[in-house]
Parts: C-alpha cells; sequence; structure tokens
C-alpha cells in the first residue's frame, strides 16, 4: 500500500469577507520531503502555511495530515513546529526556556528527559554554551536558530517555516539555508517552507510550488520549474527569463516560429499539444543561454546598459520594443547578434 | 510521538474551557451587576401601578424645579425671551448644566496651558509630572472635597496666607466657586493628557512646511496645529461636561441645597424613598450625558483619519534661547500658570494635612485624637473609624477579585478580531458612561430589596451589591490598562505557543500576561483605587447597614466639624497610597519574568 501524503489540501478555498486569498489550491506533500511554496507577496502562499498550522480554517476544501482530516483541529492539536518570519521568541524566557517550552504539553521523543532534550537540541543548532542567554542578546542568526529548535524540540511529524530568513543579510542567509537542509534531512522531518525568495526556493527543496493570485501555477523539482516553466508568470518569476511570442510557420524536427523581423527555431514540447502551423506560441530563452555572434537562430538587439557581475556581464538589450537579458562573458556594445540552440528555447504555451 | 498529546485528561478539558468560561462569567455579572440594576432603574421610571407611561418624564420635563423656564418649552408654552433673560432663576437640572459649562471651561483654562508645557517642553521631572496627571483619577472625590474646604473655606490656608499680608478673607464654602475648582482638578489634568497626546503627534514637518512658505510662528500655529488640536479639546471637553454634569460628592460636601445638581436630588429623592422620580431624573440624565458623548462621536467619525506624523515637533528647554519677547513671553505665562497651578492641584492636599495637624492653638492631634475616641467610646448609631477603614479594604480587595478577571477577560475577548466586536467593545465599556448612582439605585431595588425568579425570592446583601458596584465602576480601567499592551503583542507570540502545544488559555497564562504584566498592576491598582474612593453607589447601598467607607464616613463629618473629617481623609490618603505601593510592590517582583 502506497504511503499516505503526509500533508495534503485538496480544493481549499479562503476568503476573508469578499476578498479571494485561496482559490481552491490542491498540492501533497511527501513524508520527508522538503516542500516549497514560492510566489510574491500576498499571492497566498502564507495563507497556506496558517491554514496547515491551524492558526485559519479554510473557506472550503480539506487539509489531511497522514490521510487523517485535520479541519478544525487547533494548533495545540496538529502536531507541528512553525518558525515565525520574525521567530516570535518569548521575550520573557531564556533560550533554554523557549526551546523547553513545548515540552510542557508532550513527552519528548525518545527515552530523554527534558533537559537532555534542550541540551540535544542546543547541539543541533550549534548553540550550545547558550542556554541562559536572553533572546534579546542574540543577533538574527541565533534568534532564528533558536526558533528552529523551539519548533522541533517536542518532535513534531510536520516543520511549517514562514519566511524563516528574510529579516537576515545575504551572506548569512545563505549559510543559514544550508543548515536548515541539513537538519531537516538529518530528522527526516516533512517539511513545507514559504518564501519570496526563487533562488532560495530552488537551491533548498525537494520540490516547489510557484504560487500566485491565489492559485499554483506550478509544482516540481526545483530542475522542472527552473527548466519548463508551464506559464508565463513562473517562466518570468523563477530566474531571469527572455519571452517571445510568434506564430509557428513550419513544422519539422523543431518548431519553426516568425517573430516578425526574425524567424527562429525552437524544440518541440512534448508535454503541450500537438502544434499547428498558424498557431500563436510562446516561448522563452533564459539569458545565459544566448550565444554571442552565433548565426543560428539568431536575432539582432541593441545594447542599453551592461552591469559587470564578477564572473560574468548581464546586458540589457533592447529588441524592438521588447527589453532582453543576456548573461555574457565579455562586456558587450552597439548592435549584436544573439543567438540560441532550439533545444534551450522552451515553450509555455500555444494557442 | 502524536499519542502522547491524544491522551486527554479532565484537567485538560477544562483548561481548554476556561477561556470560554470565564467569559460567560464575565457576561453573566455584567447582566446582573449593571445591566440588570439599570434596566431596574429604567422600569421603575416607566411602569407606574403596573402599566407603563412616560408620565413620570413629563412631569420632570415640565416642572419648573427642574427646568425653570424651559419647563414651559415641554409643557408646550411659548416661555418667548424669558428663557435668554440674564439672571433668571434656573431650575435644577439647567443649573447642572449650567455648572457643568462653567467646570468645562475652568477645566480648559487650567488644563491647555497644562498640554502646552507637557507637549513643548523639556524639563527635569516631566515624565513624572505626566504620570502625575493621572492621579486626580484615582483620589477619592470626597477627599478632595476635604482638601478644598481646607483651603478656600473661612478657615482656610488660602485666608491664612492673606491674612498675614493684611489682605482681608474669603470664603468660598457653599459656593459655586469652590465647586468650579474641584471639579477643574478633577478635569484639567485629563484634559491635559489627552491634548498633549494629540500635539505630541503633529509632524514637525507640517509646520516647517508653513514656515517656509511663509507663516510666522504664531500663524504656523493657527493654520497648522491648532486644527488638529481641535479634536483633542472637544474630545476633552466633551468627557469634562459629562463628568461635572454627573457630579454628586464634590457638590454634596462643598455646596449647600441651594447648588444642589441632578444626582445630589437623585440621592435626596432616595433618602426620602420617592424612587420613581429619582429613577426618572437618573434617566434624564444618563439620556443628558449619552447625547453629548454621541455628538461628540458623530463629530469624531467625521473628521477623516489624519496622517500622523512620524517626526514631532521638537521640545524647548525651559531656558530661554534669548531675551526676546517670542521667548520670554511664553515662559513667563508657563510661570504664572504653575503658581494657580500649585494653588488648585497642591494646596488642597497639602491643607488638608495641615488641617488635620492644627487647631486653634497650633500644633494638634487633637483630630486624630477624637477618631480614637470615636472608635473608643462612641455610640452605636455613630460613625466609627475603624470599621470605615475595615469595609474599606475589604470591599477594594473584593473588587479586585472581581475586577481583575474581569478586566482581563474583556481585554483578550476584544483585542482578537472577530465580527461583532464592536458591540462587544460597547456593551462592555458601557459602566464607563453609566453613574455609580444609576447602578447603586438599580442594585438597591432590584438585588438588594428582593427579586423573584421561579417562584424563590432571592436577595443581595449589601456588601455584594456594593462590592458588584465596585466592581463594575473598576474593571473598565483593568481593560483600558490591559488591552493596549495586548493589541501591540506580536500574534505570532501566541501562534507559536499554541503550536508548541499550548491551549488558549496556557498561552495567555505563559505568555501574553507575563509580558503585559506593567499593564495588569496598573489595572489592579486603578481597580482598588476607585473602590476606595467610590462614594455614589456606596452611599446609597450602605444606607442603613453596617457598611460604611472612609469616604462615607468623611461626609458624615465634614457636615459637622472639619478637623477629624481632614484627619480621617489623611488616613483615606495614607490607605490609597500605601495599596497603591504595595500593589506596584507586587508588580515589580512579577515583572522581572
Amino acid at each position: 500500500m502506497a504511503s499516505e501524503p503526509a500533508v495534503e489540501l485538496t480544493a481549499v478555498r479562503k476568503e476573508y469577507g469578499k476578498t479571494m486569498a485561496l482559490d481552491g489550491i490542491s498540492f501533497a506533500v511527501e513524508p520527508s520531503e522538503f516542500f516549497t511554496l514560492v510566489g510574491p507577496s500576498g499571492c497566498g502562499k502564507t495563507t497556506t502555511l496558517r491554514l496547515v498550522g491551524g492558526f485559519e480554517q479554510p473557506t472550503s476544501g480539506t487539509v489531511q495530515f497522514g490521510g487523517r482530516d485535520v479541519s478544525g483541529l487547533p494548533p495545540e492539536d496538529r502536531d507541528v513546529g512553525v518558525v515565525f518570519q520574525n521567530y516570535a521568541l518569548f521575550p520573557h524566557m531564556t533560550v533554554s526556556e523557549n526551546i523547553a517550552y513545548g515540552l510542557n504539553f508532550s513527552e519528548p521523543p525518545g527515552d530523554v528527559t527534558d533537559e537532555e532534550r534542550v541540551s540535544e537540541l542546543l547541539e543541533l543548532v550549534d548553540l550550545a554554551g547558550m542556554e541562559d542567554r536572553d533572546p534579546a542578546a542574540l543577533s538574527g542568526g541565533q534568534k532564528q536558530r533558536v526558533a528552529m529548535a523551539r519548533a522541533l524540540a517536542p518532535g513534531p511529524e510536520i516543520l511549517l517555516l514562514d519566511e524563516p530568513m528574510s529579516a537576515l543579510d545575504a551572506q548569512l542567509r545563505e549559510r543559514l539555508r544550508i543548515t536548515i537542509r541539513e537538519i531537516q534531512q538529518e530528522l527526516g522531518i516533512t517539511t513545507i517552507y514559504v518564501t519570496h525568495d526563487q533562488e532560495e526556493a530552488l537551491a533548498i527543496s525537494d520540490r516547489v510550488a510557484v504560487v500566485n493570485d491565489g492559485g499554483i501555477e506550478q509544482i516540481g523539482t526545483p530542475e522542472q520549474i527552473y527548466d519548463e516553466p508551464k506559464t508565463e508568470f513562473v517562466a518570468e518569476f523563477i530566474g531571469d527569463n527572455n519571452v517571445f511570442t510568434g506564430v509557428i510557420t513550419a513544422l519539422d524536427e523543431t518548431v519553426t516560429v516568425d517573430l516578425g523581423e526574425e524567424t527562429v527555431d525552437v524544440a518541440p514540447a512534448d508535454t503541450l499539444d500537438e502544434p499547428t502551423v498558424g498557431d500563436r506560441m510562446r516561448f522563452c530563452v533564459r539569458p545565459e543561454d544566448f550565444v554571442v555572434g552565433q548565426e543560428r537562430n539568431s536575432i539582432r538587439a541593441h545594447v542599453e546598459s551592461a552591469e559587470f557581475l564578477g564572473d560574468r556581464t548581464r546586458v540589457h538589450l533592447s529588441w524592438g520594443g521588447t527589453e532582453l537579458l543576456a548573461l555574457t562573458d565579455e562586456p558587450l556594445d552597439g548592435e549584436v547578434s544573439l543567438g540560441f540552440e532550439p533545444a534551450d528555447a522552451h515553450i509555455i504555451s500555444q494557442y | 510521538m502524536s499519542s502522547a498529546r491524544s491522551e486527554r485528561t479532565v484537567r485538560d478539558r477544562i483548561e481548554r474551557r476556561i477561556l470560554a468560561i470565564f467569559g460567560l462569567s464575565t457576561v453573566l455579572l455584567l447582566l446582573g451587576m449593571f445591566y440588570y440594576p439599570v434596566g431596574t432603574v429604567f422600569i421603575e421610571a416607566i411602569v407606574v401601578d403596573g402599566s407603563a407611561t412616560i408620565s413620570v418624564f413629563l412631569d420632570i420635563l415640565r416642572d419648573p424645579f427642574y427646568f425653570g423656564e424651559t419647563a414651559r418649552l415641554f409643557a408646550g408654552e411659548s416661555p418667548g425671551w424669558d428663557l435668554f433673560r440674564p439672571g433668571r432663576e434656573l431650575g435644577l437640572v439647567e443649573f447642572t448644566a449650567w455648572q457643568a459649562v462653567l467646570s468645562t471651561l475652568a477645566s480648559l483654562a487650567l488644563g491647555l496651558p497644562l498640554a502646552y508645557l507637557l507637549a513643548r517642553f523639556e524639563f527635569r521631572g516631566r515624565r513624572t509630572l505626566r504620570s502625575l496627571t493621572i492621579l486626580p483619577f484615582v483620589l477619592p472625590s470626597i477627599m478632595v472635597a476635604v482638601g478644598f474646604v481646607a483651603t478656600f473655606g473661612s478657615n482656610g490656608t488660602v485666608n491664612d496666607v492673606l491674612g498675614l499680608f493684611g489682605l482681608g478673607s474669603i470664603n468660598m464654602t457653599g459656593t459655586l466657586k469652590i465647586i468650579i475648582l474641584a471639579h477643574a482638578f478633577y478635569n484639567a489634568p485629563l484634559v491635559a493628557r489627552i491634548v498633549a497626546a494629540s500635539w505630541e503627534t503633529v509632524d514637525a514637518s507640517a509646520v516647517e512646511t508653513a514656515r517656509s512658505l511663509g507663516a510666522g510662528p504664531l500663524r504656523a500655529f493657527w493654520d497648522v496645529v491648532a486644527p488638529q488640536l481641535y479634536p483633542a479639546v472637544l474630545m476633552s471637553a466633551a468627557l469634562t461636561f459629562v463628568f461635572t454634569f454627573g457630579t454628586f460628592p464634590i457638590v454634596l460636601a462643598l455646596g449647600d441645597l441651594s447648588l444642589a445638581t441632578v444626582e445630589v436630588w437623585v440621592n435626596r429623592l432616595i433618602g426620602r424613598f420617592n424612587y420613581a422620580e429619582a429613577a426618572g431624573l437618573a434617566i434624564i440624565e444618563l439620556a443628558i450625558s449619552l447625547s453629548v458623548l454621541y455628538a461628540y462621536l458623530r463629530y469624531e467619525a467625521k473628521q477623516s483619519n489624519q496622517a500622523r506624523g512620524v517626526r514631532p515637533l521638537p521640545r524647548k528647554s525651559l531656558r530661554p534661547a534669548s531675551r526676546s519677547p517670542r521667548e520670554l513671553l511664553p515662559r513667563i505665562g508657563l510661570g504664572v500658570y504653575s503658581l494657580i497651578a500649585l494653588v488648585v492641584f497642591v494646596a488642597p492636599i497639602v491643607s488638608m494635612i495641615y488641617a488635620s495637624l492644627t487647631g486653634p492653638t497650633g500644633f494638634t492631634l487633637d483630630h486624630f485624637q477624637f477618631l480614637i475616641e470615636r472608635q473608643t467610646g462612641g455610640a452605636d448609631f455613630q460613625i466609627q473609624p475603624w470599621p470605615a477603614i475595615r469595609n474599606s479594604l475589604v470591599f477594594g480587595f473584593a473588587t479586585l477579585l472581581v475586577a481583575l478577571p474581569m478586566g482581563v477577560t474583556v481585554a483578550v475577548l476584544t483585542t482578537r478580531k472577530y465580527r461583532g466586536r464592536k458591540l462587544v467593545d460597547v456593551v462592555t465599556m458601557a459602566p464607563l458612561a453609566v453613574s455609580g448612582i444609576i447602578v447603586g439605585l438599580g442594585l438597591l431595588r432590584g438585588l438588594v430589596f428582593g427579586v423573584e425568579i421561579a417562584g424563590y425570592r432571592i436577595f443581595v446583601g449589601g456588601a455584594i451589591a456594593i462590592i458588584a458596584a465596585h466592581a463594575v465602576a473598576g474593571y473598565p480601567f483593568v481593560v483600558r490598562t490591559v488591552a493596549p499592551g495586548l493589541e501591540k503583542l506580536d500574534p505570532q507570540l501566541l501562534e507559536s505557543a499554541r503550536s508548541l502545544g499550548a491551549s488558549r488559555a496556557r498561552a495567555l497564562l505563559d505568555v501574553e500576561l507575563p509580558l503585559v504584566w506593567p499593564g495588569v498592576v496598573a489595572g489592579a491598582a486603578f481597580a482598588f483605587a476607585i473602590s476606595i474612593g467610590e462614594f455614589s453607589a456606596t452611599i446609597i447601598l450602605a444606607e442603613g447597614a453596617n457598611q460604611y467607607t472612609m469616604p462615607i464616613a468623611i461626609e458624615r463629618f465634614i457636615g459637622r466639624r472639619l478637623g477629624p473629617a481632614t484627619a480621617m481623609g489623611v488616613v483615606l490618603l495614607f490607605v490609597t497610597s500605601l495599596s497603591f505601593v504595595v500593589i506596584e510592590r507586587i508588580g515589580g517582583e512579577h515583572s522581572g519574568l
């Protein structure tokens, strides 16, 4: 028998008065999976997390943990650990009192005392020796790790992380996300992570759900999300991308598309309908997939500005009225021709 | 792992419902101790001989004794210009409104300079002065009355000082002036608090913009600052009017019957067992007060929400920067003001203490001696000091036990967001707007005299009724001190606690209350002080029974001899201050959590 998903949302809608926050979303998170909800602010990703945590109740639809309907259960009965954006450490308790708080309500996992459990967790998040500190005396990264330890102390089935690193600086964020991933894999705990940072989402997750405007645009592995965006929104939100629109003029091993000035060949997408000559279609090319001066599939564009990034140069170009982005090894200037391999073009839609 | 949590014990189940249980108890207490009594008063005024009628109200409205020339208006006649004839005889209700208007003006005159000082100047002790403006709220009014007699009466300190300079003498006892001054003592600090708070939110850049556009400092004040202060001034004026319209102990102690206000007369009518007329008059008073508040709220609602400044106006030093008139004049003005303020705010308290320790021959302990003699050798029918102190303390602590959980529960219920929260807000804060005399009268006529429910006659003792009235008067202060703290707490603290397994009640106890503890302590201090100083309801309910409190004792003494009244006033001042210190101390330990 296939195991039940650890968390499953089915047709969940959430309305606040007349405002629609979630428009019937469904997804399933497998046991021990690191699942990330990524999207712009106000898209509904945090609302989704709050529904899983039991802080909000869905207007309709069901939330199930391991096949068990948890709708209506208050947060304290859900067996979830939560880390909030601002950590929400109890300011009137020390570090160890914060971590031990959840042990008031359940036995620590394994055959250990509460004190031993607190030590284990301090060890896990690398804060041994900080037991008696006040939360106010900690740095942002330390607070974040205490919040993590506190959430994990009672041994929850599910860990929910709500933008836990958005208040930290970029370098610390990169280090901490490795720590979070390591801890998650060590414990094998089912984790739902919410972020607006697509790079973070790709780096840390087993699977990613791109959320937009109260609905899910696409669910997939980071590679699928990056390489095969299913919608224009995903294409543009995840990483930098160049979206082209044109009319199909010929069908071959490749699809020939008339862009107006230029005509290019793109590889057919096996996931979409059989293309027909005369259909309009949309595809995208990543900035790093442009090859400067390549003859095949080339378009002529004008360089507007260039940013030196160290290892690469980011070039902003204008092509007709459209802005394009390219990553090149050397700075460019004036009129250039950019080419790409048909296989590097990814068809988003045809209509 | 989850099995540990699924095993629920009985204690657990009670814990999960504890908030609901407290909420329900609060509703029941409010119903029994506030809404039922107030309803009783209504019915008393409307049901005469078993049938509903508005004749009680009509009779009052058409009686020149109550409404003077205005009564002719209500009777359908046209009083014409008589209504505006200067010096015409005012009816009781008219007079009450008139003295409230004068008191409001006096409070504004004394309060606005203080607001200016607090909002615009930086000086040593500014914060302390600001905290002190809350003090009049909790000073028992009857004690303040004693202080005013000791200051402005024929043998008062003001006359002593005037005599020193050979400047003749004044006697303000029993005059409208002393009543208005005493009202200003209470309400000017309120005006100052409200207006200063609003002044501090005026954005400096708005003033600077006006200045850069060519407006002088005075012009910039009138054009930019003043319009932002009007709502606060109006609100404090409306509140002052309502408070002084419902004045009772101050007038009872300082004026004679020719200066009687509505509540004094209601009390007199109760003393004459004329309950219907008392109830009718009390309801008319309530209607007038509520209309003023309602008119103000309508005005406030029309005001658009101004963007509040992020950068307040910088405070100036009290030391003038130069000798220019622009620098000197405001400071000289404030200097003169502080002398007047000293006489109005400080002299009464100091004079009371002074008077309690002096007699015709100078320093004496005679007045305290008198209290002790009265205690040891007084007749049974005479007011004795010790029972008054004991009763006050017992009622005070009992009030605390009821008002604190009630206030915290209501604070929790009104800081959460849900539909109908506004209604809960209004229903639970209504006791602030209804005078103690109505609650007292309602309790007396209802539960104290006995109520028949399902064939059983239910009585509530006078002491219980007094505690109920005190708790109803005191718990809104607990709400007001606890709710702002709860409102400011990060909701994710609560959610973290819940997700870690804490029930709603447990999270309140473990996380929220420790973090708002100073507010809880302040609320407790308020509730206790309100109970210790409460007069209106107590004097109605304690009559006949052996339940008089310190304020009642003072009122009995003041009519006969000032000396013992001041001595008793000092005892009351001492007990009030002591309880504040004790509660602060208890709070101090816990706030270190």
